[in-house]
């Protein structure tokens, strides 16, 4: 039997490890072309951070219908989900849960598909806790709203971690992260 | 053996099939899978999964849930392309470990539910694992009559007692 490069537990733990690599140090950019084989990079994020514990909301309907047998993740309303997958082109909806003063963790993660990083359209500059000082970072294909519902609903410790992915990379903006646009 | 087929074959009802496969020997069937399905294109469509799953009762007081033990579980999911460009999904369940076998059990399962290509060969299987369970029924059938007890020979006794 063939399973695809992005079930294979060894490419699911280069992708986590990229991903931790990205939540510790915001705004940098991390490739995951070499653990893909293909596959866009949402869904290797998708197939190494869910299972059957997990909750997901497709927002803007980017998944198809034969991934969620193997991602094995509950279907949710995006106010319960514990991962949101979204387009970044796309308007916000819904409100995302930021957990409690108990249980700030139970909150959400957003994944947010992005045209590119590293180049082009927005220019942001993020600075807080794993930033040597300030960072910048150019997003293209994300609605200046998405930034907006993050401030929106950061009140640290509770908020909403967001990682942003386009074809291959992904770069991470936790909620300790400030972000201001610069253009 | 309700099922039949566009040849008329007789086969057993698809709850029965992984049973009667099961009872086969697990290098014999596997070998007999790989060769029926060479070239064949098979992907999940749930990721195969082994472990320990649990069993749950109600108990018949307070019909409260409780767990009975752990038993051995691995399912399969898969979707077959053959080269004919047909397209045809199966699944297996099993009580045991080996996550290729369940894998084997899937394959056949969706090659007997669709008349995949090599049909004949896995009915020929289920017809041997059939053989297999009916002996090892014969077995244990022959193995409780030997622990049967005539209790009437007991009322003789009493009757020496009573006198």
């Amino acid at each position: 039997m063939k399973i695809d490069a992005i079930w294979q537990p060894e490419n699911q733990q280069r992708i986590f490890r990229a991903l931790m690599e990205a939540m510790a140090r915001p705004g940098s950019l991390h490739s995951l072309d070499a653990w893909l084989d293909g596959a866009r990079s949402y869904r290797g994020v998708l197939a190494s951070l869910l299972d059957a514990g997990t909750t997901l909301s497709d927002c803007h309907d980017l998944l198809e219908p034969n991934d969620w047998p193997l991602l094995q993740a509950r279907q949710e309303i995006t106010e319960k989900a514990d991962y949101l997958l979204c387009q970044g082109s796309a308007h916000p909806n819904g409100s995302p849960k930021v957990g409690s003063l108990s249980c700030p963790d139970q909150s959400a993660t957003l994944l947010i598909q992005v045209e590119n990083l590293g180049n082009g359209g927005s220019s942001l500059m993020l600075q807080g806790p794993g930033i040597q000082s300030t960072c910048s970072l150019e997003v293209s294909g994300l609605e200046p709203a998405w930034l907006e519902l993050r401030e929106e609903y950061i009140s640290f410790p509770l908020g909403i971690d967001c990682i942003l992915l386009d074809q291959k990379n992904i770069t991470a903006i936790p909620r300790t992260t400030k972000v201001k646009v610069l253009s | 053996m309700k099922n039949t087929t566009e040849q008329d074959i007789p086969i057993p009802e698809r709850s029965q099939w992984m049973r009667l496969l099961s009872a086969l020997d697990t290098e014999k069937l596997m070998s007999q899978v790989d060769a029926v399905s060479k070239g064949w294109q098979i992907s999940p469509k749930a990721l195969p999964q082994s472990g320990l799953g649990m069993l749950k009762l109600q108990d018949s007081a307070c019909n409260e849930p409780f767990f009975l033990g752990e038993i051995p579980l691995c399912t399969a999911w898969l979707e077959i392309l053959t080269p004919d460009g047909r397209k045809t999904e199966g699944a297996a369940q099993i009580m045991n470990d080996n996550i290729d076998l369940v894998q084997a059990l899937a394959v056949c399962d969706t090659i007997l539910a669709n008349q995949l290509p090599g049909y004949e060969r896995i009915v020929d299987l289920l017809d041997q694992g059939n053989k297999i369970c009916n002996q090892e029924k014969q077995r244990r059938k022959m193995m409780l009559a030997k622990t049967r007890v005539d209790f009437s020979l007991l009322d003789d006794v009493g009757d020496d007692d009573e006198n």
